[in-house]
């Protein structure tokens, strides 16, 4: 009998270590690693920009010709690709991965933010979201890595891509946390978090049922402009790519009204559902917003994205003030709805059947 | 001892690995297989030679998903999920009602089949947010297999 060999513990802890790395990177979109500093743009920043993709629920939607697409990576692909593209601007890109702990038991991170920089990925960390306070966790990683330039020089804007945010906070928004309740409240103080001195130039809202008084009257305080869509948004959502074809644009009105024009000729030409966007001037609409939050019907669904809602004239059978608001309007071309009128760009909670 | 070294390994390597696999791959679920049945339904109406075809596996389809959902319903007990399938089955019968031209709608012309298909599974994967458990989304799977 050969006597026994000694037990090299060196390279099982290496493959061990290398193995929970590997799981502990995962990435849904395969991203390069930061890149080197040679050659990087000096020219001054003119926008800091922070998307945020909701990827902690279902996002899987198929192109006419069947393909699959997960609604979270193709944003994070798009992102990527305009912040490559904009030389003067700061881009924060974070994504909301589900909750998942290794073997169920041990926490892993459930965000990663990717931070560019002229151009240039500059950072990648993961990091807890922490969801009971929304972005606050996202909020203290701007602050660390943020270039030393105050928010106030800047063009700044939040784009949030995810499901309809629910108009009362109610839980179940978040598969993998269904516990932790998350409303239209939430949302707006986690994107005033983003801006802590002073309000955004523009908030973009790609979800379902974003264009309502509720929601503009709780993002009032913290935006000056706002594109949303008052009623169903397809999973497609407004290509991120498109922020690159604005990035000379610093004005809030100019800016989203450009934003909205260049996705609506996307989604249309893509879905055959309706596409219906809007803008809202907060120091025109917000009014009108908060007078009509107070008499809306209420949203009492259960469903963790809130109920369906329709045009306002229509919920409430009478007009609406749309001083401040601009409508990129096309019905379905098909269902009960496909030759209704143009809608205000106000959604309401349907009247009661 | 070196045995159990080297199972301890490969056990670290299989954890690593099982907690690498990416979420589009690990977040495949009943809701999801419902969205890829619709979504074979509208390149099955595409691949059709002919418009009275492709009028006819939407027609067959969409009864089928109606059927399934009946039952399906009969068989939940919890509320929300019995609402969930309401709304459902109204969006998918007013999709029936408009391929055929009843409860006033036109009928869908012969020429637009394809592009109506498209709207079929683009209004079907909007309504994601209907609230309908998992276990009742599997429970419709299932069901749709069955009443093929």
């Amino acid at each position: 009998m050969s006597p026994a060999r000694p037990v090299r513990p060196l390279p099982i802890l290496v493959l061990a270590a290398l193995a929970l790395m590997v799981g502990a990177c995962r990435s849904v979109v395969p991203v390069p690693a930061p890149d080197a500093e040679e050659g990087a743009s000096t020219a001054p920043l003119r926008q800091r920009l922070v998307v945020v993709v909701h990827g902690d629920a279902g996002y899987l939607y198929h192109t006419p010709d069947g393909t699959p697409h997960r609604a979270d990576a193709e944003t994070l692909r798009e992102a990527f690709a305009a912040a490559r593209a904009m030389p003067r601007a700061e881009v924060f890109v974070v994504h909301q991965r589900p909750h998942a702990p290794l073997l169920g038991l041990i926490p892993r991170d459930d965000g990663t933010l990717y931070h560019f920089r002229r151009g240039r990925l500059v950072r990648r960390t993961t990091y807890d979201q922490r969801r009971a306070r929304p972005f606050a966790a996202e909020a203290a990683l701007l602050r660390e890595h943020r270039a030393p330039v105050p928010d106030s020089a800047l063009f700044t804007a939040a784009l949030y891509y995810g499901h309809a945010v629910p108009e009362r906070a109610r839980p179940g928004y978040h598969r993998s946390r269904p516990e932790v309740p998350f409303g239209v409240e939430g949302l707006a103080r986690g994107l005033g978090r983003l801006r802590p001195a002073g309000p955004l130039d523009a908030v973009v809202l790609s979800t379902c049922d974003g264009g309502t008084p509720p929601s503009i009257a709780a993002l009032a305080p913290h935006a000056r402009s706002v594109l949303a869509a008052p009623a169903d948004l397809h999973l497609s959502f407004v290509d991120a790519d498109l922020l690159s074809t604005v990035a000379g644009t610093t004005d809030p009105q100019a800016w989203t009204r450009r934003l909205a024009d260049r996705a609506f000729g996307r989604l249309t030409g893509r879905v055959t559902t309706a596409v219906t966007l809007a803008t809202y001037d907060l120091d025109r609409a917000a009014p009108t917003a908060r007078r009509w939050a107070r008499r809306v019907r209420p949203d009492t669904s259960t469903a963790p994205t809130g109920a369906r809602h329709v045009d306002c004239r229509r919920a409430l059978d009478r007009p609406i003030d749309t001083a401040g608001v601009r409508v990129w309007d096309r019905p379905a071309r098909f269902g009960p709805a496909a030759g209704r009128p143009p809608h205000s760009g106000w959604g309401c909670v349907p009247p009661s059947p | 001892m070196r045995t159990a070294s080297r199972l301890l390994g490969l056990l670290t390597l299989a954890v690593g690995l099982v907690a690498a696999v990416p979420p589009a791959q690990a977040d495949v679920n009943p809701r999801e297989t419902l969205k890829r049945h619709v979504r074979d339904v509208v390149q099955s109406v595409k691949a059709a030679p002919t418009a009275a075809k492709k009028r006819a596996i939407l027609d067959e389809k969409l009864r089928g998903m109606i059927r399934a959902l009946d039952r399906a319903e009969r068989m939940t007990a919890l509320p929300q999920d019995r609402a969930g399938i309401d709304v459902l089955r109204a969006r998918l019968q007013e999709k029936l009602d408009e391929l055929h031209g009843q409860d006033g709608y036109e009928a869908v012309p012969a020429n637009q089949l394809d592009a109506f298909a498209d709207y079929v599974q683009q209004d079907f994967e909007q309504a994601d947010s209907i609230t309908i458990s998992l276990t009742t989304a599997l429970l419709i799977v299932i069901l749709i297999v069955l009443l093929a």
